[in-house]
Order: C-alpha cells, then sequence, then structure tokens
C-alpha cells in the first residue's frame, strides 16, 4: 500500500493589553492593573490523495473535500493588585474568553480569581529574624475554563457529502448522500473551581526554602465524549458536558544551598506531590449498578477496552480479572478469580485495580556551578500508576500456528 | 493633558471597534458542510438525503470502507446495520458460528450476551442512527415544507414518494428495534435533535404503530415493482407486514395468521414477481440484475462505489474457512470465521439433489469441539462475489453483492405457514403448490416435491431453514416456534455446551444496553437481565 499524507497547520495569536502603577505613598501601597485582550486562531488543513496498491493500481480514490478545521478564542482580562506596606498583597483578575467551538449563547465564559497574601515575615515581630527570613501565607480560589474538545464544530447543524466509495444506488445510477452531523447546540465550558491554601518558608537568609499547598479542585461540566441517548440524535457518541470530578492534594517543596560562595555554589531541591482524584458523576441519573463508561481500547481482537470510568474510583481504572498465583507468587496462566462467587468466570467479576494516573510524584533537582562552568540535574519518579502491557497481552495468548492466521483476520476485519 | 486624554480615548475607542470586529470570528463554520437551508432547496438535495437513509442500512460512514464513521465505540466495519442485524439474528441459532477473538462476540452463540456487550450495543446504536436518520428526512420532506422551499410539479411528488419511503425504513427499523429488544425508546420526527429523554414504549404498542404506519403508507409509496431498483415500493410495506402479522402471537400475543394472508396475497397478486430459476444466483455478485422478479425489497453494494468492512463484504467473506479457496468467492482472502452446527447439515437428509445445500466439508470437522477453530464446522457457501456466468464481482475486496431484505420465497413460506396455522383467506393447495414451488427450484424437477400430508410446522421451521438460512430470520422464526430457548430443539454450543441447552426464556429479546439505560432514566430493562 502506497499513500501519501500532508498537514498545514497556521496558528496565529494577539495579545494586546494597558498596564497602570500608582505608588501610593501616603498609605504605602501599591495599585497595579493590567487590562487586556487576546486573540488566538488555530488553523489545520489536510489535502487528500488516493492510496495505491503496491504495483501502483488505485487501492482507494481521493477523498473529495480536504480536511479542514478552525477554531478562534477571544479573551478580555483585567488584573488587579493591591499591595499594602509590602505585607499584604490582593489580587483579583477576572476573564472573558469565548470560543469559537461554541455556540453563541455558550461560547463566552467567565473566570474570576482571587488570592490574598500575607508576608508575615514583614511584620515586627518576625523582620530582622535571621533563622526564620521568609514566611508567607496564600490563600487563593479561582474558576477556570477548558475548552478542548478535539472537534471545532460540535455545536453546529449541518450535512457532510460522502465519499465517491460510499454511494447509494438507485436504479442504474450511483448517489453521493448527504449526512446530517451529530451535534450538542448547548455544549458549553468545563469548568474547575480551585481552592488553594499554601504556606512558603525560608530559613537562614533563605538558604533553605520551601513550600506546603494543598489543594481541592472541583470540576463540574466535565469535557467528554459520551454515548449520547439512543433517537435523540445523529450518532451514538458525542462531545458534552457530562460528569464531575475531584482532585485534591498536598505538595511540598524544600530547596536549599547547600554551598553559597562566590565561585562555587550547590543547590538541590526536592518536592513531593500527593493527589487523589475521583469521578463524582457521570450520567444524568444516579444508578449504583452502572459499572461506567469503557475506555482505553486495546489490539488483540476487536471492540476490547481494559480501561473504565466509574463513579467513586479514580479514572481510567484499569477494569480486568483477578489473576491467581502460585504460592510463589507466580501467575497461573487462564485461572482468574471468581469474584462474585456465581461458579463462572465472566463479565460480572471484572474488577477496578489501579489507574494509569500517579498518586504520588517525587522531584529532585540540584546543580553545581563553578566559575563559568554548571552541572545540573533533575531526577523524577511517579509512584502508585501502572501500565497495561498490550504488546505482550496482544500476541502472547495466540496459540502457535494460528497467530498469523489471526493477525491476518484482524487486519481485515477494519 | 487635555490634548493627551484625548489621544488615549481615541487609542481606546480604536482598540475596541478592532476587538468587536474580531469577536465575528468566533462564528466558525465547517468549509465543506452544507445545512438544511443550503440542501433542501431541489430535488437532488433531497435525493442526497434519501441515499443516506438507505445506506445507513448498507455503509457504516461517509468515506467507504472506512472513516468518517455513523457511530463510534466500536470498530467501524463492526458497526455495520446489516453486519450486527445478521450476527443477532444467526450467530445465536443453529445456523452460524463465529471463531473471532474479538470481545464477547461469542457469546452470541453460547447465549450469555449481557447488558454491557459491545456488539448488542453497536447494533442497537446503529438501529437509532438510521431512525433518528428517517425522522430528520421525514421532518424536511413534509409536504408543506417541500412546498414553502418552493418546489413543485413533479418534483415535488416525488419528494412526497421519499418521504413514504423514509417511514417505510423507519417502520423497517422499528420493526427490528422490536423484534430484537422489545421494549425501546420511541422517538417519531415530532422530537427534534437535542437533549430530551426519550420514553419507552412497550412491545405491542410498538407493533400498533408499526402496523399503523406501513397501512399509512401502503396508499402513498410507489405501486409495486414502479419503483427504481433498491428503493422501496407498496411490496416492500406488504412484505413486511405479512413478517409483522405472522410474528404477531410473539409481539402482542394475539395471533393474526389471517392478515399475514391478505398481505401475502397482494404480493403474490403482482405480476411480474416470480421466482428465479437458479437459487443460488439469488446470492451472487449480479444478483441486482438476475434476481429482480424474486427481491422485493433489496439493499444494494458495489465493490467500488458502495465500500464497508460490513454488509454482503462481511458476508462473503468471514465464512471463507480452512482451505476453502477465496478466488472461489471472487475475493482476495478469507476471513476465517462463521461455519454451521451439525443440527443445520442435518436437515438436509431428505431427498438428494437440492441445490440450497452448499456445504464445505473438506477438510472440516462436522462436529463443533472447539467454537474457536476454523476447522469445527462445516461451511456453508451462499453469498459469493461471483457473477452468475461464473466472472468476479467489480472488486476483490469489496463485494457487489446485493442483499435481500425480502424475497418472494419468504412470502410463499409465509403464507403456507398461515394457512397450517389456522389463518383463513388461503387454501391448503396454494400452500403446497408454493412450498412446491420453492422444491422444484431447489431439485431442478419434481423429485423433492411433498404432499399435503407433509404440510406441517415441524416441516416448514426445517424448510425455512434450507430456503432462507443466513438470511438473518432465524432467531425469530425459532423465537415463533418455540425452539430459540427451550430445551425443545438443542444445537451445538446452545447455552454454552458442547451438546446444547435450554436457556432462560428471557434471551428471547436482547437486553437494552446498559449505556442507554444508564443515560435515560425513562428505561427499563427487559426482564431477566
Amino acid at each position: 500500500m502506497n499513500n501519501k499524507y500532508e498537514q498545514t497547520k497556521k496558528n496565529k495569536l494577539l495579545d494586546f493589553y494597558l498596564n497602570y502603577v500608582k505608588d501610593l505613598k501616603s498609605i504605602r501601597s501599591r495599585l497595579d492593573v493590567t487590562a487586556g485582550y487576546g486573540y488566538q486562531d488555530f488553523m489545520r488543513m489536510s489535502p487528500n490523495y488516493a492510496d495505491y496498491r503496491a504495483n501502483g493500481q488505485e487501492f482507494a480514490p481521493a477523498n473529495p473535500f480536504p480536511f479542514e478545521t478552525q477554531n478562534t478564542l477571544v479573551s478580555f482580562y483585567g488584573r488587579a493588585n493591591f499591595s499594602i506596606k509590602s505585607k499584604y498583597l490582593f489580587t483579583a483578575t477576572l476573564r472573558r474568553d469565548g470560543s469559537s467551538r461554541f455556540s453563541p449563547d455558550t461560547r463566552w465564559g467567565m473566570f474570576p480569581s482571587a488570592a490574598f497574601a500575607w508576608n508575615i515575615s514583614e511584620e515586627s515581630f518576625l523582620k530582622g529574624n535571621t533563622v526564620l527570613s521568609n514566611l508567607k501565607l496564600r490563600l487563593g480560589y479561582g474558576v477556570t475554563g477548558q475548552q478542548e474538545i478535539g472537534n471545532d464544530y460540535a455545536y453546529i447543524a449541518n450535512y457532510t457529502l460522502g465519499a465517491e466509495t460510499a454511494q447509494y444506488q438507485f436504479g442504474n445510477t450511483f448517489y453521493q448522500v448527504q449526512r446530517p452531523v451529530g451535534y450538542d447546540a448547548n455544549i458549553k465550558w468545563e469548568e474547575t473551581k480551585t481552592i488553594n491554601i499554601g504556606i512558603d518558608f525560608g530559613f537562614l537568609n533563605g538558604r533553605i526554602s520551601g513550600s506546603i499547598d494543598y489543594y481541592n479542585k472541583e470540576t463540574i461540566d466535565l469535557l467528554s465524549f459520551i454515548d449520547v441517548l439512543a433517537g435523540t440524535n445523529f450518532t451514538n457518541r458525542i462531545f458534552t458536558n457530562v460528569g464531575d470530578m475531584n482532585n485534591k492534594g498536598i505538595e511540598f517543596t524544600l530547596n536549599g544551598n547547600i554551598i553559597r560562595k562566590t565561585k562555587l555554589t550547590w543547590d538541590a531541591g526536592f518536592n513531593i506531590t500527593y493527589n487523589k482524584n475521583e469521578v463524582t458523576r457521570l450520567t444524568k441519573v444516579d444508578d449504583p449498578t452502572f459499572i461506567g463508561v469503557a475506555t482505553g481500547g486495546i489490539s488483540g481482537g476487536v471492540g476490547n477496552t481494559i480501561q473504565i470510568h466509574s463513579i467513586g474510583y479514580r479514572p481510567s481504572s484499569f477494569f480486568v480479572l483477578q489473576q491467581v498465583y502460585t504460592d510463589q507468587k507466580k501467575p497461573i496462566e487462564g485461572l482468574y478469580v471468581d469474584r462474585n462467587k456465581d461458579g463462572v468466570i465472566n463479565n460480572l467479576d471484572y474488577y477496578r485495580y489501579q489507574s494509569p494516573e500517579p498518586t504520588v510524584v517525587l522531584g529532585f533537582n540540584t546543580a553545581v556551578s563553578y566559575e563559568k562552568w554548571n552541572f545540573s540535574t533533575v531526577l523524577r519518579a511517579n509512584f502508585g500508576n501502572y501500565m497495561y502491557n498490550n504488546i505482550f497481552s496482544g500476541n502472547g495468548v495466540f496459540q502457535p500456528g494460528s497467530q498469523l492466521f489471526l493477525m491476518l483476520t484482524s487486519n481485515y476485519n477494519q | 493633558m487635555r490634548s493627551q486624554l484625548i489621544k488615549i480615548t481615541g487609542m481606546i475607542a480604536a482598540a475596541a471597534l478592532f476587538l468587536a470586529s474580531c469577536t465575528k470570528d468566533l462564528d466558525r463554520q465547517p468549509k465543506y458542510g452544507n445545512t438544511a437551508a443550503s440542501l433542501y432547496v431541489n430535488l437532488a438535495g433531497y435525493k442526497s438525503v434519501m441515499a443516506k437513509v438507505y445506506a445507513g442500512l448498507t455503509l457504516t460512514g461517509n468515506n467507504g470502507p472506512d472513516g468518517s464513521g455513523d457511530i463510534s465505540g466500536i470498530d467501524e466495519g463492526f458497526s455495520s446495520y446489516i453486519r450486527q442485524y445478521w450476527s443477532a439474528q444467526e450467530l445465536s441459532t443453529d445456523e452460524a458460528v463465529i471463531g473471532w477473538n474479538d470481545a464477547t462476540i461469542k457469546d452470541f452463540h453460547h447465549m450469555t450476551w449481557s447488558p454491557a456487550d459491545v456488539f448488542i450495543r453497536a447494533l442497537y446504536s446503529r438501529i437509532y442512527f438510521q431512525i433518528t436518520l428517517a425522522n430528520e428526512f421525514i421532518r424536511e420532506s413534509d409536504a408543506s415544507k417541500v412546498s414553502d422551499r418552493g418546489i413543485s410539479g413533479a418534483d415535488a411528488t416525488e419528494i412526497a414518494f421519499m418521504h413514504a419511503e423514509a417511514r417505510f425504513l423507519r417502520a423497517l427499523s422499528y420493526y427490528h428495534a422490536m423484534d430484537l429488544f422489545g421494549n425501546v425508546p420511541f422517538v417519531t420526527e415530532d422530537d427534534n435533535v437535542g437533549a430530551f429523554l426519550p420514553n419507552q414504549i412497550t412491545r405491542a404498542n410498538l407493533f400498533n404503530y408499526i402496523e399503523s404506519e406501513l397501512k399509512a403508507i401502503e396508499t402513498t409509496l410507489k405501486d409495486a415493482r414502479t419503483n427504481e431498483y433498491g428503493r422501496a415500493d407498496k411490496a416492500a410495506a406488504w412484505a413486511l407486514l405479512s413478517r409483522l402479522y405472522l410474528n404477531a402471537q410473539v409481539y402482542t400475543g394475539t395471533a393474526k395468521y389471517s392478515e399475514c394472508i391478505t398481505y401475502c396475497n397482494k404480493i403474490t397478486a403482482i405480476p411480474g414477481y416470480a421466482l428465479i430459476n437458479n437459487y443460488r444466483n439469488l446470492f451472487l455478485a449480479d444478483n441486482n440484475t438476475t434476481s429482480g422478479s424474486e427481491f422485493i425489497f433489496a439493499v444494494n453494494f458495489d465493490g467500488n462505489k458502495a465500500r464497508t468492512w460490513g454488509g454482503t463484504t462481511f458476508l462473503v467473506h468471514a465464512p471463507i474457512v480452512g482451505s476453502m479457496q477465496a478466488g472461489d468467492h471472487g475475493v482476495d482472502f478469507g476471513w476465517g470465521g462463521v461455519r454451521t452446527t451439525k443440527q443445520v447439515v442435518q436437515k438436509f437428509s431428505g431427498p438428494v439433489g437440492d441445490s440450497r445445500q452448499n456445504f464445505y466439508t473438506s477438510g472440516q470437522n462436522l462436529e463443533i469441539n472447539d467454537i474457536s477453530s476454523a476447522n469445527d464446522g462445516y461451511g456453508i457457501i451462499k453469498f459469493r462475489n461471483k457473477t452468475s456466468t461464473g466472472g468476479n464481482g467489480s472488486n476483490p475486496t469489496w463485494v457487489d453483492t446485493d442483499f435481500p431484505f425480502f424475497r418472494l420465497a419468504e412470502i410463499y413460506l409465509n403464507y403456507a405457514e398461515a394457512v397450517v396455522r389456522g389463518g383463513s383467506g388461503g387454501s391448503s393447495a396454494t400452500a403446497l403448490t408454493y412450498i412446491n414451488n420453492l422444491r422444484q427450484r431447489a431439485y431442478g424437477n419434481a423429485s423433492g416435491n411433498i404432499v399435503s400430508g407433509d404440510l406441517t410446522l415441524p416441516f416448514l421451521i426445517d424448510e425455512r431453514a434450507k430456503e432462507l438460512h443466513w438470511e438473518a430470520v432465524r432467531r425469530t422464526d425459532l423465537i415463533r416456534f418455540g425452539q430459540f430457548t427451550e430445551g425443545t430443539y438443542l444445537w451445538a454450543w446452545k447455552g454454552n455446551t458442547l451438546n446444547g441447552q435450554a436457556v432462560g426464556a428471557h434471551r428471547k429479546l436482547y437486553p437494552i444496553p446498559s449505556a442507554d439505560l444508564v443515560a435515560n432514566p425513562n428505561l427499563r430493562q427487559n426482564d431477566g437481565y
């Protein structure tokens, strides 16, 4: 098979803002106000080419319509910072974002945020303290929006013309077809509300510094590709707002200047994040018997998936049969646990086992500089995330002799 | 100071104007799309959407054979209407087993399917895609809308015929939904696209709806045999009514055998309907030209212009197993999947010479010890991409063969069975003639003819298997005869045991897929699941 592919991408970006700063000396305060406008445009185009067999014969003609898709984002934003005596810092922002992916009724999202910081180390009782040289408390609340749905026209009712290889014959004439496209006229921004509380600290004039943060993110109107109700749309799955999700966690960072000389410095940093996430709503109705939305298609047969989004569990949890192991911890091939104890191993025995997302992330970085030489390294570690070896599972179960045949089959069932 | 203020104000005003014009860029429209307003301006526009409604039965997407699929969540080839309908109607019975490793596909034959089954869900999604598509066309081809759009005369008349055809196609899909799932979501052209919760209709009420729709369009469809090949006419509606009434006892609890006979008679009264001479030609690449006198409603495939990995491409490739030569079937590869059980083979133990008997036995075992083994179970040679003159179809990968949803032979069998079951308006003598017409065609002479005493229900269910096997009616037939879930008739691997066993009576209906059940609180699962 011989085929050709080409893609052109055009991205445009414009950012325009006005900034105003005023020192209010009488009350030892400072005001910093910004108002701005942003314009972003993303366009992708792919012309179509015919596919050819190895012998040069045409296998499939080119689709008459090239692929072209475009979306635009417009933002108006404002930000105000107000600080009093360098001790009390207030920040408020407001964005209004418009996305061409949503209808005129739903395309504008309003995203406010507010934050307060208290520089405790500027207070008289800590000022000049060389042991605890920096201490800052931060509180924040904010709403952010998400519009990345992959489909640029998900709200528009329209028809698309079929290719010449997808016609229908009436009498002796073939007709190209017009298909109405599935759409959700009410699709809108996904919103995430975040609350965070953090403390920054520094000891010994900043030679040791770090922070602790707690965050709680509540995502509503999660944009997801889900099943539509039978009979209500020109497709069976659509991008729409469904489901809620919760993420909470704690982050801890610690940085140190181990050596701080004029010629030689050595810094090291460490951070650890613990995150817990859970799907809290997936469907319009609460149904405790609903096992979830299957996801994570795998090879080795058609229609097989390995993961699932379920309420009360981590997103994309693996959904598998429970392996039976020998006393020596070796898996017994083809033997699984009958989890519901009904005497048969079937789809009711699947369970949610781990997720590809880590629960704990560790990071370590260090840098040494001597005169003009720099040495640095970054180490990262994830814990609690699992992977599924589909290369092994896809080929490993075939019996000798039938492997080639089955692979041919799956290639030709497409 | 003042002039500076004016300058700043001016700059802000200019910026605001510029910004306002930029927000218009948010009205992005797909570049290669059509809206209803730009499409339904003439007959050609209507016909292109009508073509899609018909193609909903045959193709899987807008690219052919794959890409831009109509429904997702499943491999596009598996999303084919006919492929999934066929699987639900045939793989669940004695007539077919499939050896593949694809998800739960063996659950059909084992009768162990669950509401989460991906194939059942694909079938359900496909049926409702088709119904929604038909609803859209019915809405847009309403007579008042057509005249508002300035279309009149012969074009408007033709659109009115297509309007009736879309109602036929919707009735056909609702018939499938009623037969397979029983109590299902109900949407008509009055329900616009969007977020609403369709109500569930009972099987008996859906029966009444389908009946009333077919009776309404019985007068507005084109006369039998006057429409273009591939489009539905009055006889298509009659044939569906005949099948609907034959199974009325199952669907509503009330038998309607006399009504079945009435609608069989309407078809047999039309001059021009006749059995073709050669049974095997009905399922070949040029069946559109050889079988027109017998096909009442067939849907069209073409290896170059109407490509799919489902439909008859599946029906030709998938049954090529073991040492069968793909070239003998007019294609490049076999997919090594479908065989039949011993119980079907044994039905042909009567007089030899029945041309409907076409098993592939070389290297195949009659017994199925392992469904996954392509050599267990005889192959069946039926749908092929060869022409009646021995040539090949237009393409070695995708198949030309058309799929008959209704053909005259079924009407003969429906008539005979309705008479035997006590319906009025027909006669035993005519029933016998019809059956012997089928047998003479099969044997080439009168050697296989039966006498009136042979015309019994046990004879008829077997005769239907011989004549109509692999034409997606088997499950419905076995249910009507009380043999699908019961222990009265067992076949290899029925109920997931080698020699077969009875299964729960709830399996006469497929479950409503759990995905839809959860999304729509108006739906209740079928009993037993």
